[in-house]
């Protein structure tokens, strides 16, 4: 299936989730954001691509409510964003930031019972529901051995999965990810992709995430929304939107994009050192 | 571009120079009409009347060791600056100026024997500048750790400087003019002795002015163009000289080694060759200005210490500088601290023995130890409200710092790194001028207002972009709030002992009405620790997972600080401005009790309670039947374990 810009025929199957009218954000004077429509189909997955400064971080606080957009309306559910209070939204969208802070001291378990913090009414302990909902949470990033562990004492992997179990214990229905996988290395970025993957499957969590990484996003991604210099250049299916033409155009640099041995799906080759050399090379073979 | 520069260098040095002139002639005509502006121009000729012998016994002197001063302490922070790669870095700050301070007090009051007061000073500069290079991290320490490490030794070093002078002077008036920085000479001496000093320190400057524009490019690729330590140290070293000499002369003054280089650097000026003269004319500038002010707001008799006129200015000084200068390397604090946990009995035991153990040692010691039952009865209505009193602010304090803490992610706030407490009992001082008695609710509504204020001041300029931004300013503005209080005291002649205790911190004379007025504050600390445990726990885990969470991160902050600002009010309108419970009970309570705030606030609640009683027994019986304030003894434990405590967030 072809999902293309805002992407009418598909919303006509199933309303999108979140959906975002002319955004734009001003700091200041100079737009980070300009003029962007997107929309986010529920229970697929959608990357958010673009060069450093293209204005992806602040296109996802936007969609996620963390930052009000200067002009443009957001819908969250049929619902305007502005209109929803902070807890109403935590219930049904969690974030999970850029390398976030952790206070030193606070254990898995602890850390992840925050998230039930928009669903406990004032002055109220933990209830049954909220156990559960923490239980599950911590079972689903298999950290049920290392609730007591300090998060401090975590390989970076594991404290990716502790702060994925937080916002998994917030019941959203629409997860946000910042450059999940930018300080792990390639195996723990496997894990996470995947269990991300499996919530998205088995779950149907919807799932947008900033990546840099674009051959993750070809095998990670259903969506892919390609920015350059706070606009949005195209979006649709990873096949279709990063083409050599479309990314040189994003990026300014040259990539070659050939069929992957093994899946057949486009593979992206990055000309890292210039032209001269990878051409040179490129003659011997 | 090159053009304007070249005009405005010019434009500095001349009205430098011509500022530096007509403030000498302001300071030499200064004070009463005995000397006219004939006299002045006679004066080389040196005629034999009364004016002329003023101006040569003491207005000249004075006049010369502010010059020298100002030139000391501007010299000085450019070079540290430079060399340290920290825009941050100034004699007073990294400790240099109090350690030379805290020697001099030594050697004049303690050691037996003559001790030559430059040499003093420079020991002791030496000390302190050592001690703070190794608490903060060393010659590459990141600039704002390497201050916060040198503004906690400072106020250790000046606390016990504080303590000694206390024990030694009689008059309590003592200790105002010995910390604040007093430039009155008695003849030419001091500036005979150390004018040699500065020269040739100024002389070695002059010749490494090459060198430090090369430091400034960071010590790699210094060392990468042929650089050596040896000429850091150097550096170093002269600065330290010169910092001592202005000690000698004038006792700690701060602010001006930090703002003026700054200020030139702000405006674009990096080449050393310019850089140190214009500090040098500027910081004499300074000086000569904060001079006269002092000067003339304390015609009539009393004596206003220069160094809080020079103080008064910090808060505003630090906030142009924090707004325009570029200071690099900055680092988020990724954690609140060190933390750990007891098992829950067993932490309920320590906290249970440690508060007995305080009582009952508050309740026996003071002046004279009362051994047996009938004796303890005696003393027990001298000291049970103090007690009580001691416990209610500590426990106030406690709050204040876990909520402070907890509202800026920030584990070096407290009341007394941010200036509330100062604020507060700069307003009670007021108070006290303006006739409210102590403890009644108007003299609490003011202290608040005071608190209030300096939250305001705090939160108003908006230079709280990075945590230890805002305690830099925070601390500048407790500084120039402090000083504000010295001048008032000194100005309006209170009592000194009673001003003291708003000053410093202090339980004296409190009685069980004094303990009552403090039920109000308690109370509402109470209600404000059941409804926002929750909300901390979720605020501290950064601004956009909390609202991600559903929380809103802006209202809470405020509503936390203004609660925070309100325990500080009670406390201090009760027992003055006592310094580090605020700012270490929090940590410690971290340390027994884990980060959850159910659990952390009534912990250290219990500590600060803890903390104040046994500061306030210690300080009422090591010198009695006098006192030392408890704040001073907080301050004199304090600031030793915050410097551990910021150095062991380095691992």
């Amino acid at each position: 299936m072809t999902v293309a810009a805002i992407a009418p025929a598909s919303a006509a199957v199933k309303p999108a989730i979140i959906e975002a009218k002319a955004v734009s954000v001003v700091f200041n004077g100079s737009a980070a954001v300009d003029r962007a429509s997107v929309a986010i189909h529920p229970g697929r997955i959608t990357a958010i691509c673009g060069a450093n400064g293209s204005g992806k971080s602040t296109l996802l606080k936007c969609l996620s409510g963390l930052e009000a957009p200067t002009r443009g309306a957001i819908q969250l559910a049929g619902q305007s964003l502005s209109g929803l209070s902070r807890r109403q939204i935590a219930r049904q969208v969690a974030v999970l930031g850029q390398n976030p802070e952790t206070p030193a001291g606070l254990n898995v378990e602890e850390l992840v019972e925050q998230g039930r913090y928009p669903h406990r009414p004032w002055l109220t302990r933990l209830r049954g529901n909220d156990r559960d909902a923490i239980e599950r949470a911590i079972a689903a990033v298999d950290l049920k051995d290392m609730r007591q562990r300090q998060l401090a004492s975590l390989s970076g992997g594991e404290r990716q999965r502790a702060w994925v179990a937080m916002a998994l214990a917030q019941e959203p229905q629409i997860l946000f990810l910042d450059e999940p996988t930018s300080f792990l290395d390639v195996r723990h970025q496997a894990e996470l992709l995947t269990l991300l993957r499996r919530l998205n499957r088995e779950e149907g969590l919807t799932i947008i995430a900033v990546l840099h990484d674009l051959n993750q996003v070809i095998e990670f991604a259903d969506d892919v929304i390609l920015m350059k210099k706070g606009q949005v250049l195209s979006t649709g299916a990873p096949a279709d939107i990063l083409t050599p033409r479309s990314l040189s155009d994003a990026f300014g640099c040259k990539v070659d994009v050939i069929p992957h041995p093994h899946t057949g799906r486009p593979f992206c080759l990055i000309d890292w050192v210039g032209h001269d050399g990878g051409s040179d090379r490129a003659g011997d073979h | 571009m090159q053009a304007s520069r070249a005009v405005s260098l010019k434009l500095l040095f001349s009205s430098g120079l011509g500022l530096l002139v007509l403030l000498s002639i302001l300071a030499l005509m200064q004070g009463g009409s005995l000397v006219a502006w004939s006299d002045i121009v006679a004066a080389p000729s040196r005629p034999e009347t009364l004016a002329q012998a003023i101006i040569e016994t003491i207005r000249a002197p004075r006049l010369s060791a502010a010059i020298l001063v100002g030139v000391c302490l501007a010299v000085a922070g450019a070079i540290m600056q430079t060399v340290l790669r920290n825009p941050l870095a100034a004699p007073d700050i990294l400790a240099v100026t109090t350690g030379a301070q805290l020697a001099l007090v030594i050697a004049t009051l303690l050691v037996p024997f003559y001790v030559p007061s430059l040499a003093a000073t420079v020991f002791g500069g030496v000390l302190g500048g050592l001690s703070c290079l190794t608490l903060g991290g060393g010659l590459r320490a990141p600039p704002v750790r390497l201050a916060l490490a040198g503004i906690a030794l400072s106020l250790s070093f000046a606390a016990i400087s504080s303590a000694i002078v206390l024990m030694a002077d009689d008059r309590a008036s003592g200790i105002v003019l010995w910390s604040a920085g007093i430039l009155d000479q008695t003849g030419w001496t001091k500036v005979a002795t150390v004018g040699p000093a500065v020269a040739v320190g100024l002389f070695v400057v002059s010749l490494m002015a090459p060198s430090l524009d090369l430091l400034g490019l960071g010590e790699d690729s210094a060392r990468g163009l042929g650089m050596t330590r040896a000429v850091t140290l150097l550096a170093l070293g002269v600065s330290v000289v010169l910092a001592g000499s202005a000690v000698t002369l004038g006792g700690p003054i701060g602010f001006v080694g930090l703002a003026v280089p700054n200020l030139l650097r702000g405006i674009g000026i990096t080449r050393h060759r310019q850089v140190i003269p214009l500090s040098a004319i500027w910081g004499a500038v300074a000086v000569l200005i904060a001079d006269v002010a002092a000067q003339w707001l304390s015609a009539e008799g009393s004596s206003i210490p220069t160094g809080a006129i020079v103080a008064c200015l910090g808060a505003p000084a630090m906030l142009i500088l924090l707004r325009f200068a570029r200071i690099g390397q900055e680092q988020r604090p990724r954690a609140v601290s060190i933390s750990s946990r007891l098992p829950a009995g067993l932490l309920i035991a320590v906290l249970l023995v440690a508060s007995a153990v305080a009582v009952a040692s508050a309740l026996a010691v003071g002046d004279g130890i009362a051994k047996t039952v009938p004796e303890l009865v005696a003393v027990f209505d001298l000291r049970a409200p103090r007690l009580l009193v001691a416990m209610g602010a500590g426990m106030l304090l406690a709050g204040a710092g876990v909520f402070l803490q907890a509202a800026t992610r920030n584990p070096l706030c407290g009341p007394e790194t941010l200036g509330l407490a100062q604020g507060a009992a700069l307003f009670s001082l007021v108070a006290l001028l303006g006739g409210l008695p102590p403890g009644s609710p108007g003299f609490q509504l003011v202290a608040a207002a005071g608190s209030f204020a300096a939250l305001f001041c705090l939160f108003a300029f908006g230079v709280h972009r990075t945590p230890e931004r805002l305690v830099l300013y925070g601390i500048a503005l407790a500084a120039s709030l402090g000083a504000c209080g010295t001048i008032i005291v000194v100005e309006a002649r209170l009592q000194t002992m009673q001003a003291l205790s708003w000053l410093a911190g202090s339980t004296h004379a409190r009685g069980m009405d004094d303990a009552a007025t403090l039920l109000p504050w308690l109370l509402l600390l109470l209600v404000a620790a059941m409804s926002f445990c929750s909300r901390l726990d979720v605020l501290v885990l950064g601004d956009d997972t909390a609202r991600s969470l559903g929380l809103s991160t802006s209202g809470t902050r405020l509503a936390a600080a203004a609660f925070a600002a309100a325990f500080v009010a009670g406390a201090v309108s009760s027992i003055g401005a006592i310094g580090f419970v605020g700012l270490l009970a929090p940590h410690a309570g971290r340390l027994l009790a884990g980060p959850k705030h159910a659990r952390l606030l009534p912990v250290s609640l219990v500590l600060g309670a803890i903390l104040v009683v046994v500061a306030d027994m210690v300080g009422r019986s090591v010198i009695a039947p006098r006192e030392l304030p408890a704040g001073i003894v907080t301050a004199l434990v304090g600031a030793p374990v915050f410097a551990l405590l910021l150095n062991r967030r380095r691992s």
